[in-house]
């Protein structure tokens, strides 16, 4: 979601500007969502009484986390060589 | 500068620092056939204070000075990708940081009660991303600072 929300408030305008007047700043807007989405997820995982299941869960937020990094460091790159 | 963001950016540095060094110990003891998951457990929680520590006084010193003082410094200076990459993705890949901290904290605690080596071994793979994640931060931010 982070990394979503990261490259859509860099290519539009208008959501980076809805960030700012929300939050004061666009960078603790992605913060205050980000936060948001994490609480959301971790109440409805915590109804999960498998500890296998959660092992599943923990190994494809790591592949997540790997792949958001990627693509906020992709992106910020191709920015860089002014690609987009 | 004044006293109170010197303050803010050296508590934002040293917390990280000490964090991303927890989650290496975490890391190491979780790769034991028996960790010890209550040490694990509480150094993990204390991992967790010192990134949101680190993240809130980054936060205070980015919003009140940096992007005003530090900023165009950077981008009329030698290395102006120090901000246009480095800083960027750093502020940016920080965001998750806590999050996953907060996560590895809260298997460490179920673990206490749960030991489960499936759920070990992925904790210890999270932890690992949060390792590469944080040292990859921290040296970011050595760049940053070096551009200056």
């Amino acid at each position: 979601m982070l990394a979503v929300l990261i490259v859509a408030a860099e290519e539009v305008p208008a959501l980076k500007d809805w960030l700012k007047a929300t939050f004061y700043h666009h960078w603790l807007g992605k913060g205050a969502l980000a936060l948001g989405v994490f609480a959301v997820v971790s109440v409805a995982l915590s109804k999960q009484r498998s500890a296998t299941r959660l092992s599943t869960v923990i190994f494809f937020e790591a592949i997540a986390v790997c792949v958001s990094v990627g693509i906020i460091a992709g992106f910020f790159l191709l920015h860089l060589l002014k690609l987009v | 500068m004044t006293t109170t963001l010197a303050v803010m950016l050296s508590i934002h540095v040293i917390g990280g620092v000490i964090a991303i060094g927890i989650h290496n110990v975490v890391l190491m003891h979780l790769l034991k056939k028996t960790p010890d998951y209550v040490f694990i457990s509480r150094i993990a929680w204390s991992a967790v204070a010192l990134f949101f520590l680190s993240w809130a006084t980054s936060a205070y010193y980015y919003v009140t000075y940096y992007g005003t003082a530090v900023k165009p410094r950077i981008i009329a200076g030698a290395a102006p990708f120090a901000h246009t990459f480095f800083m960027e993705t750093k502020e940016h890949i920080f965001l998750v940081l806590p999050f996953v901290a907060l996560s590895i904290a809260l298997c460490a605690s179920y673990l206490r009660t749960n030991p489960d080596d499936a759920l070990r071994k992925s904790t210890a793979f999270l932890t690992f991303v949060a390792l590469g994640i944080g040292v990859a931060t921290a040296v970011s931010g050595m760049l940053v600072s070096g551009s200056i």
